[in-house]
Formats: structure tokens, C-alpha cells, sequence
């Protein structure tokens, strides 16, 4: 606007979640009652074998004993990869055990093949690229439950999924404020048995959503709220939930990280730092929290050196600054003066990858990570193609990216 | 009380001079994206990106739109927005204010996206090969100082950026005036 206050209140913004969130000791025996109220009688639950191997499905089971509700199909071959072959074939197990609702137990995998599963239940299509992209479903989705087991993803309480379609090699991106779940449940039990180098990348890309939401430019004083609770719920556990996984408050501490910090960045979005580990993930197959944690500091530097050309109303400095704060404490903020806080922060990170990398040996560069190096051009160019990149506060050009990318390695 | 009657429908009225400047723009903007994929060859390549054919639309929620179209490798305005096409890929501003807005350079075109005043049907990395395209096109038609409303960082000017304006100018209104 011709106007533009210097405020740190945006002068517009929209902030929209639906999920309703129970987290806590026993939080899974409320899944029968819940299911109720929303006139749900016979869910499916969408699950993979790592996590009936670890004993996880047996909780959920035997949450509905002495309920009226018959637990339609435990679906339990879902890949790494969430395909839609395999949403298909989901999909017609539900129609034809006469399945009312649907009960996602796991990682991003099992939650993105779940929302896909919805898609084609709910939109009644057969074929699911017809649907890919931005806004284009229309109809009212099937009740939705999301039991995460991992910390990190924030999907239990994001509108977007990522389905691949093999065949055409391609990956599928949905987005529409009709896939969010009805249901989040954070229950401890359901998060102990994640390895200590899992429970570090899936942390530090938990961490990655609340960093890029809060410096994005569709940040707002929600989102802002969600993330630096985020980010100071993992600055107090991180290293705990690593170092002794058996602990349940800690794991829980995480779990409720991971969902404030999607619950930020899926109203403030992320930038280049997802782009980048999109990118990575998608050429060289790195995890997407160890992409994450190794391009987060860069990003931040990236971010700092543009930022004057950022827009002046965007703060993008300041926000870096104040990033700090959740991240370090009020104690180790105030120590650093106030010129040097931007790179206080991405020092803080830094450190903290750092101490997770003699933990767990969790990488801290991509050469570590399984990137060759003549594969950092065509990173590159899929990095400035990245949907995410629409979210930078700065434009970012080929150049910059691949010198990013190269920084990293 | 009132009696049942007085209490009226309210039917929206036009506001002739906003939509008459939106459908201008509009217009312009997809002859732009027309010429500066003839024109640029940065251009040129992005469209290449896109599948063939494929077809783009931009313009208000349920309102007046910019259709253009790639078949057999060229970039084509759809003069006459057929009903019956279906684009692959929309960009609509969520209310006839706000096209009015960001087309008077008045709200910044990241901006409207930031804000959710605009929303994107359709596969994302195709628009952001789309957002490059008509960055191209806005540079192409409207001089710098209007074009830094519109996108993040304007690029400098060059005698091809000019040499290929005014070919732009001559192609659109030439064309438009004597067809
Ligand atoms: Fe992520």
C-alpha cells in the first residue's frame, strides 16, 4: 500500500486451522468419542510396518475396547514413499469394507498417503492427478485422524500432501484447507521408539518450519505465537529427546514442537531453506530433516546478506534478530549486541547442529549427507523452481541458490 | 418494525471504471505474456518448460479473466474467453478491489499473495515458470518505476529491454488498432 505503516503488525494477513488437537497420557483413548461426534462408525487406519513392528498399532487398537466402534482395515503396507498406486489400492479396501472415516498412524509418509486417500474417497475420482495442485478439491472430506509418530512434519495439522505417481515420475502436490484433519493426537507412547538420528532430523526440520514461518512474509501475529513456542519448546528438548528417547515428557515436549511449528508454517509458509531441501531430497534423496538442518544456517546467511533489498515492511533483519530470543534465552540474548544478533542466531543453530552431529552424527554438510558434486547445478535450478521459493522474502536467483547450495556442501 | 417487504434484495452494482481498467490491464497483460514469449528469450525458455498444449488464465474470482494458451510451441492470447476452456493453471484475485489495486500498482503483486487476496488453482511450480513469465511481460510493457510495484527485484534496464518494448508496444497497440 502507498501507506505502509513501520509496524511489526502486518498490515493484512489470514490465518486459518481447523484440527482440533488432544495431546497428553492417554490421549488415544479419546479417539472412540471423537469419532462419535463426528457420527463416525468404522474408521480405516492407515499405518506402515515399522510402526506394528515397534507396537504402536496394538495402543491404538486397544483404545476402542468396549466402544461401538469396529476398526474397518489396519492398512499397513504403506512404502517410504507415499505412491498413488498405493492410495488407490487403500482406497478400495475402504469402499469395500464400508469404511465411514480414516485414522493416519505414522510419519509424513502415512499421513500424506492418508490425505491422498481422502482425496479419492471423498472427491470420488479414480485418478488423482486430475486433482494435483493448489484449491482444486470441492467436496467435504471424510472424518480425519491423525496419530503422528514422529516429531517433526507437522502434518497433522497441514492442508498438503505429497504423493508421487511412479509412472509418470512425478510428484504430486495438493493443497486445500479441505484436507486439514479433524482430529491431532499427541500421545507419548507414540513417539518413544523413534531412533536417536531420526528423532534429530525429523526435530530439526520441526525446528526449519517455526525459523522460516517466523521470518516469512505472510508472518502474522498467530503464526508468530505458534513458532517461537515452537522454537522454545525444542531449544529445551531437543538434545534431551536425542540423547534419552525413553523419556516421555521430553518426547512429548517435542511432538507438541513439531505441531505448533505447522500450525505456524502452514499459514506463514516456508522459503528457500525448504526449497533447497526439496530440492536436495528430490535429486539426491537426502532426508528432509537432515536437508533441513544442514541448509538452515546458509539460508539464514542468505537471508541476512539480501537483506536490504528486502521489502522494508517485511523486517526480514529484525525478525532474524528476534529469532534469538526462543532460541537462546532471554539470558543469552541479552548478552549479544544487538547489531550481532542476526548472526547470533544462525551461530546458535550452528552450535546446536553441531552438538547433534557428535550425538548422533547427524551430518552437517551435504557432501556427508550423499550429494556428489556435480549434481549441485541441477539442485540449483530446482531450488528457484520450488514452490516454496514464492515465500523467500527476497528474490533469489540461480547464482545465489547454487552458491548456496555449494556453501553447504 | 418493518413490513416484510421493505426488507429488499440487494443486488451487487458494477463499478464500471474498475472493471473497465481491469479488463484493460487484463488485456494488456495478456498480449504481454503473448509478446514476451515471442520476444525474450528468457522468456521463450520458461515457456518452454510448460506442457504443450496448456493453458493459463489470470483475473478476478468469479469474474472477467486473461486467457493464454501454449500450443504447437507458441504462446497465444485467447482474444475471446471461451466459457468451455478449461485452464490448466488460474491466478484469481479474490475480489474485483483488489485486481483494481494490484493492476494500478497500488497493492504489490507478492504482496496480494502473501495476504491471501489471491489464490492459485492449479500446479505450483507451473505458476512460479507463470510469475517469471508475466515479470518479463511487466517489464516488457510498463516502465520501470511502475513495474517496482509489481515484482521483488526489478531488473536492469537494458537497449534490448528497450529495442524489445517498443516492438511490444508496436505489436500490441499496432497490431490491436489495425486488425
Ligand atoms: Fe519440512
Amino acid at each position: 500500500m502507498f501507506f505502509m505503516k513501520d509496524n511489526t503488525l502486518p498490515e493484512y494477513y489470514e490465518f486459518f486451522n481447523s484440527v482440533k488437537v488432544i495431546s497428553g497420557y492417554k490421549a488415544l483413548e479419546n479417539i472412540p468419542y471423537e469419532l462419535s461426534q463426528l457420527g463416525a462408525k468404522k474408521p480405516i487406519i492407515i499405518t506402515d510396518k515399522g510402526i506394528v513392528k515397534a507396537g504402536l498399532i496394538k495402543h491404538v487398537i486397544k483404545s476402542f475396547q468396549g466402544t461401538k466402534i469396529t476398526i474397518g482395515a489396519v492398512y499397513d503396507d504403506t512404502p517410504v514413499d507415499s505412491s498413488n498406486v498405493v492410495v488407490d489400492e487403500i482406497a478400495e479396501i475402504y469402499r469395500q469394507k464400508g469404511c465411514d472415516s480414516i485414522i493416519a498412524v505414522g510419519g509424513g509418509s502415512a499421513i500424506d498417503t492418508a490425505k491422498g486417500v481422502n482425496i479419492v474417497i471423498s472427491e470420488d475420482s479414480d485418478d488423482l492427478l486430475k486433482l494435483m495442485g493448489n484449491n482444486r478439491l470441492t467436496k467435504p472430506m471424510k472424518p480425519f485422524v491423525v496419530i503422528p509418530t514422529t516429531a517433526g512434519t507437522g502434518s497433522e495439522v497441514t492442508m498438503a500432501a505429497v504423493i508421487a505417481n511412479p509412472s509418470k515420475n512425478v510428484k504430486m502436490q495438493f493443497t486445500s484447507a479441505l484436507m486439514l484433519p479433524k482430529l491431532a493426537v499427541l500421545d507419548p507412547r507414540m513417539t518413544l521408539s523413534m531412533p536417536a538420528r531420526i528423532t534429530a532430523a525429523t526435530s530439526m526440520d520441526a525446528l526449519t518450519h517455526a525459523v522460516e514461518a517466523f521470518i516469512g512474509p505472510q508472518k502474522n501475529p498467530i503464526s508468530d505465537a505458534f513458532a517461537t513456542a515452537a522454537i522454545e519448546l525444542i531449544r529445551d528438548n531437543i538434545v534431551d529427546a536425542v540423547k534419552h528417547g525413553g523419556n516421555a515428557d521430553v518426547r512429548l515436549a517435542m511432538a507438541n514442537a513439531a505441531l505448533l511449528a505447522g500450525l505456524a508454517f502452514s499459514n506463514s509458509m516456508v522459503g528457500i531453506v525448504h526449497a533447497a531441501a526439496h530440492a536436495t531430497g528430490g535429486i539426491c534423496h537426502v532426508p528432509h530433516g537432515v536437508a533441513n538442518s544442514i541448509l538452515l544456517p546458509h539460508g539464514l546467511d542468505l537471508y541476512i546478506r539480501k537483506s536490504g533489498e528486502a521489502k522494508k515492511a517485511l523486517h526480514l533483519k529484525q525478525n532474524i534478530e528476534k529469532v534469538l530470543l526462543p532460541l537462546a534465552g532471554p539470558e543469552q540474548y541479552m548478552k549479544v549486541p544487538a547489531r550481532e544478533r542476526a548472526q547470533g542466531a544462525v551461530k546458535a543453530i550452528r552450535d546446536l547442529t553441531a552438538n547433534l552431529n557428535k550425538i548422533c552424527g547427524l551430518p552437517v554438510r551435504l557432501s556427508q549427507a550423499g550429494v556428489i558434486e556435480n549434481s549441485l547445478p541441477e539442485i540449483a535450478q530446482a531450488t528457484i523452481n520450488d514452490g516454496a521459493i514464492a515465500f523467500s522474502p527476497v528474490e533469489v536467483s540461480y547464482e545465489e541458490a547454487l552458491a548456496l547450495i555449494k556453501a553447504a556442501f | 418494525m418493518k413490513k416484510k417487504k421493505e426488507y429488499r434484495e440487494i443486488v451487487p452494482s458494477e463499478s464500471w471504471f474498475k472493471s473497465t481498467l481491469v479488463r484493460i490491464t487484463l488485456y494488456l497483460l495478456g498480449l504481454g505474456i503473448q509478446e514476451a514469449c515471442n520476444l525474450d528469450p528468457r522468456a521463450k525458455k520458461e515457456m518452454e518448460k510448460l506442457p504443450d498444449p496448456f493453458t493459463f488464465s489470470i483475473g478476478i474470482h468469479d469474474g472477467i479473466a486473461a486467457t493464454v494458451q501454449k500450443k504447437g510451441g507458441k504462446m497465444k492470447y485467447l482474444r475471446v474467453i471461451n466459457e468451455k476452456i478449461q485452464a490448466d493453471l488460474e491466478l484469481r484475485f479474490k475480489n474485483l478491489e483488489y485486481t483494481y489495486l494490484a493492476m494500478t500498482g497500488r497493492m504489490s503483486t507478492p504482496n496480494l499473495g502473501y495476504h491471501f487476496r489471491q489464490y492459485i488453482k492449479g500446479d505450483l511450480a507451473r505458476m512460479m515458470t507463470m510469475i517469471r513469465i508475466m515479470n518479463i511481460a511487466q517489464t516488457l510493457l510498463f516502465p520501470n518505476i511502475i513495474v517496482r510495484f509489481y515484482i521483488k527485484k526489478v531488473p536492469r534496464l537494458t537497449v534490448r529491454t528497450m529495442i524489445n518494448r517498443v516492438i511490444a508496444y508496436i505489436n500490441i497497440f499496432g497490431l490491436s488498432a489495425f486488425k
